[in-house]
């Protein structure tokens, strides 16, 4: 069975474009301009994962919108974000909506596959029991490969994709130092310096959050970022 | 920065304040004006007053019949007043006193002994004459001397004429007894003495010789009289006859009738004096005097103390310049004509002509004006006399003075006070003007960006429409200023959808199978989509940051950690340059954002790599003082053109070289690093090293108190 994807977006020429590249993966997409009639497809039937718009025609924040009522009627949907904006305040805003992941427009369409497919194998995988090969241990981290998934002292640690693969990247060789454009290229991102620090500084946060002394993710001034063994 | 105007609105103001003497002059010019026209009116009056007593003597055929007198101009006049009061023959003179008879001296240079004084005066049908004669010694008839010349004597001539005259001695007798001789010529010119009862004498010794009293009836008296007083003096082998008088000559012996002077009493004025004078000029009658006693104004002294101290600084101060430049009409002056028996003059001759006239004459010493009015006494078509009005024009000088004075005095008073006034509305006209213009330099900071706007000023005038003009003015400068810097940002976000349309094309395209030929076309499409994505993150990099300052979270770090830490990076960035950094003994504690420092630095050394010359070596200093941490970048390079140090810190400004390389120069790093050194309460410049070969670029950092320097 074919997964579906719902794509909204406001801009014909990039929601024809996405809609094309998504179908000859062999995706069902079905294409929405703005937020009402997208929620009223969604009513009626969810789709597997929905890739927002933020900015919905008339409705600046329509997108956002959507997404809080999209995460109302399931928890677990996966959303990204694709948006022109890509201010912090709007990626945090969009992340605390509840979506997966947050991409910039001028992200690669073959970036955003390995997005899609990753949420989707997330999704498929949550529940099954993980394989050791899949699993990197750095104790007290502990990565899933395969779901895509952390847990820092086995409490899960909820991060994004991006976050997921920046969170890997530092922890497959600890003590080594990746600059900013080693954690782009394995976060699949095209970002700015600024954006990556934001990203370590929330991933710092969400650590936090699980464990008040987290400090392994160490800044190296000037060069990059570290997992302290 | 300041500029000294030097011609400043206080100055015009002076300057044109200056407009302000015109009032004085304006006020003299009308003084002048009116002191002309008072002066008319003098004339007018003073010729209507001539003219009332001329009318008033015309057709009086009687009045001008000459008693005596040559009808000779120029001859010597005796004038004998019409006396008030009788005269008792007995030599005292108080009968003379208080009749206002003038007394005339007459006198010998070379003879101080001998001297006497004469007066004459008319009473009834008697001519009357007082001498008293200076004489240490008197000799009169007695015992001693019964010889009429060996004695002292008076001789009288009286006659129409010198020829014809009669002639009279007058010896002194026992005091007061006066023996009176005709003197009559023989055919053999030998004299003979006939005693002579018309004539009636008295003496009286005095103090300095004595005083001999004369009636002489008036139809004796042919219109002249001669007079010599006789003096002899004994001594032991020596006898000397002196003679003082008329002389040879007769005077005329003119003798006002008593009517005009009633006349003129009556008529006459205060403060001017009126002659009447027949057709030769010879003085009639006169009345009034010209001198007036002017009672000086006294101040008043009950005033309050200020009154009395203004007066006193008044009168030490402007009334002595007044003193000064007024003609002062108060101070006495010489009358030349007092006693003067004829009149002369344009004004008298005029009348004699028929005609009225006035004439203006200063008088010999110059202490006043006098102004004359003469009008024609009319005998039926002849010209009798004339009567002269005078009056000195000391009143009017007065008025003026005093006129001139006050409004001396309201003029100084107003000059002082519209000075003062116009200056003190000036200095706060400039005050103001000069706090907008400070406060409009201030606007604008060391940097050029609008830091605060000018206070709006609530006044309803043009300073005021001035003041919020520049308001309006400042605040849509940095709302334009504002919009420029948020241009990049906005550009970018625009532009991200339709290169997201042309790269998602693209994609969808490369998934086709594609000739080799169109492989190559969409690669190259690619790669420029990938340099525009570059582009355009660096454009929204400034608006980012200024987004993520606002959030930013501040926390204790080491500042030095981060300065070693960035060199390292750097260095192994770029191993052919040689970067130096000198750090501070003590550890360098600070609050604020170190990936925001580390960002800043990144900029400044990129910099600092892409300017420098080749080979040369990059320094980072960190100076730490306990409020501030100081940062320098330094490279050798081109100097930075000096207009431009601190412009290049604000948004898309740069020195690069169009085209200088691959990457895309927006000019928004130094505006990074600006936004960074804000956020940490400090500050950025740029300027050329002291030794000219370089560019330091020094940043300024606020640190905490020292008790959190360290954790």
């Amino acid at each position: 069975m074919s997964r579906t994807i719902a794509i909204v977006e406001d801009d014909a020429l990039i929601r024809e474009n996405y809609t094309d590249v998504l179908r000859r993966q062999g995706y069902d997409v079905n294409a929405y301009a703005s937020r009402k009639p997208a929620m009223d497809a969604f009513k009626q039937r969810l789709p597997n994962l929905a890739l927002i718009d933020i900015g919905l025609g008339e409705e600046m924040d329509g997108g956002f919108t959507l997404c809080r009522d999209l995460r109302a009627l399931s928890a677990t949907l996966p959303i990204i974000f694709l948006t022109a904006r890509d201010s912090d305040f709007d990626t945090v805003a969009g992340l605390r909506m509840g979506a997966d992941d947050y991409l910039t427009k001028d992200v690669s369409l073959h970036h955003l596959l390995a997005r899609i497919s990753a949420l989707f194998r997330r999704s498929d995988l949550l529940a099954s029991p993980p394989s050791s090969d899949e699993i990197i241990e750095r104790e007290p981290l502990r990565i899933d490969l395969k779901r895509f998934t952390v847990t820092w002292k086995t409490q899960p640690v909820d991060l994004t994709l991006t976050e997921f693969w920046m969170v890997h990247a530092l922890a497959k060789f600890p003590g080594h130092v990746k600059d900013r454009d080693q954690l782009m290229r394995d976060a699949e991102l095209t970002v700015d310096d600024s954006t990556i620090t934001s990203h370590i500084k929330r991933m710092r946060k969400k650590f936090f959050e699980v464990d008040p002394a987290f400090d392994r993710i160490d800044t190296v001034y000037g060069i990059g970022y570290r997992w302290k063994a | 920065m300041k500029f000294e105007v030097p011609f400043g609105i206080r100055g015009q103001v002076f300057l044109v304040s200056l407009v302000l003497l015109a009032i004085p002059w304006v006020g003299y010019r009308y003084i002048l004006e009116v002191e002309n026209f008072l002066r008319q009116g003098q004339e007018r009056t003073l010729s209507g007053t001539a003219q009332a007593i001329a009318t008033a003597l015309h057709d009086r055929q009687q009045l001008f019949e000459p008693i005596a007198g040559s009808e000779r101009k120029g001859s010597r006049l005796l004038y004998a007043r019409s006396l008030a009061k009788p005269i008792v023959l007995d030599g005292e003179d108080g009968d003379w006193r208080g009749q206002n008879v003038k007394s005339l001296l007459y006198q010998d240079s070379t003879n101080e002994l001998f001297s006497f004084t004469q007066q004459t005066g008319k009473y009834d049908q008697f001519l009357f004459f007082l001498f008293e004669i200076h004489d240490p010694k008197v000799i009169s008839l007695g015992k001693a001397n019964n010889e009429i010349d060996q004695v002292d004597h008076l001789d009288l001539a009286l006659g129409r004429g010198d020829a014809d005259a009669m002639r009279f001695r007058l010896a002194l007798a026992a005091a007061p007894q006066v023996q009176a001789f005709r003197i009559l010529i023989s055919d053999d010119s030998s004299e003979r003495l006939e005693t002579d009862i018309r004539i009636q004498a008295a003496w009286q010794k005095t103090k300095s010789g004595y005083r001999l009293e004369v009636r002489i009836p008036l139809e004796i008296v042919g219109g002249k009289v001669g007079f010599n007083v006789v003096n002899i003096s004994n001594s032991a082998d020596f006898q000397s006859i002196d003679q003082l008088g008329s002389g040879k000559a007769l005077l005329s012996v003119v003798i006002p009738g008593v009517e005009i002077d009633s006349i003129l009493r009556g008529m006459g004025r205060a403060n001017a004096r009126v002659w009447v004078v027949d057709h030769l000029g010879r003085v009639l009658a006169r009345t009034g005097s010209l001198q007036t006693t002017r009672s000086k104004p006294t101040a008043p002294t009950d005033a309050s103390w200020y009154k009395r101290w203004a007066r006193q600084l008044h009168d030490a101060t402007l009334r002595q310049v007044y003193v000064r430049l007024l003609q002062s009409p108060s101070k006495p002056f010489v009358d030349d004509l007092e006693n003067a028996t004829e009149l002369e003059g344009k004004a008298i001759e005029a009348a004699f002509n028929g005609a009225a006239g006035t004439q203006w004459r200063m008088t010999k010493d110059r202490g006043a004006i006098v102004l004359s009015a003469a009008q024609p006494i009319w005998v039926g078509d002849r010209v009798a006399g004339a009567v002269i009005a005078e009056e000195t024009t000391n009143e009017i000088l007065a008025l003026r003075n005093q006129a001139l004075e006050r409004l001396f005095n309201v003029a100084a008073a107003v000059i002082l006070l519209g000075s003062l006034t116009l200056l003190l509305f000036a200095t706060r006209l400039s005050k103001r003007i000069r706090l907008l213009r400070d406060q409009a330099e201030q606007a604008l900071d060391s940097k050029g960006r609008i830091k605060s706007l000018v206070a709006g000023s609530t006044a309803k005038d043009e300073i005021g429409d001035l003041s919020r003009s520049f308001s309006e003015l400042l605040r849509r400068l940095a709302d334009y200023n504002g919009y420029l810097e948020q241009m990049a940002g906005r550009v970018s976000h625009e532009f991200r959808t339709p290169i997201a349309v042309v790269r998602s094309s693209l994609d969808n395209l490369r998934q086709q199978s594609l000739t080799d030929d169109a492989t190559v076309y969409v690669n190259r499409a690619q790669q420029g989509i990938e340099r525009l994505t570059v582009i355009l993150h660096r454009m929204s990099e400034a608006t980012k940051l200024e987004q993520s300052l606002q959030t930013a979270e501040r926390e204790h770090f080491n500042l030095s950690d981060v300065l070693s830490g960035c060199v390292d990076g750097y260095r192994g960035v770029h191993p052919n340059i040689p970067i130096h950094l000198r750090l501070p003994q003590t550890q360098t504690w600070m609050v604020g954002a170190p990936d925001l420092i580390a960002q800043m630095l990144d900029k400044l050394v990129g910099n600092a790599v892409d300017f420098r010359h080749d080979g040369s070596s990059i320094d980072i200093r960190l100076d730490a003082s306990s409020s501030s941490a100081k940062i320098i970048v330094t490279n050798e390079g081109p100097a930075l053109p000096t207009e431009m140090q601190q412009q290049l810190f604000d948004s898309m400004v740069s020195l690069r070289p169009p085209q200088s390389s691959d990457e895309a120069h927006l000019g928004l790093g130094l505006y990074i690093v600006r936004l960074i050194a804000e956020f940490h309460d400090g500050q950025a410049r740029l300027e050329n090293r002291p030794d000219g070969k370089g560019v330091n670029a020094v940043i300024m950092l606020a640190r905490d108190e020292p008790e959190n320097q360290t954790p």
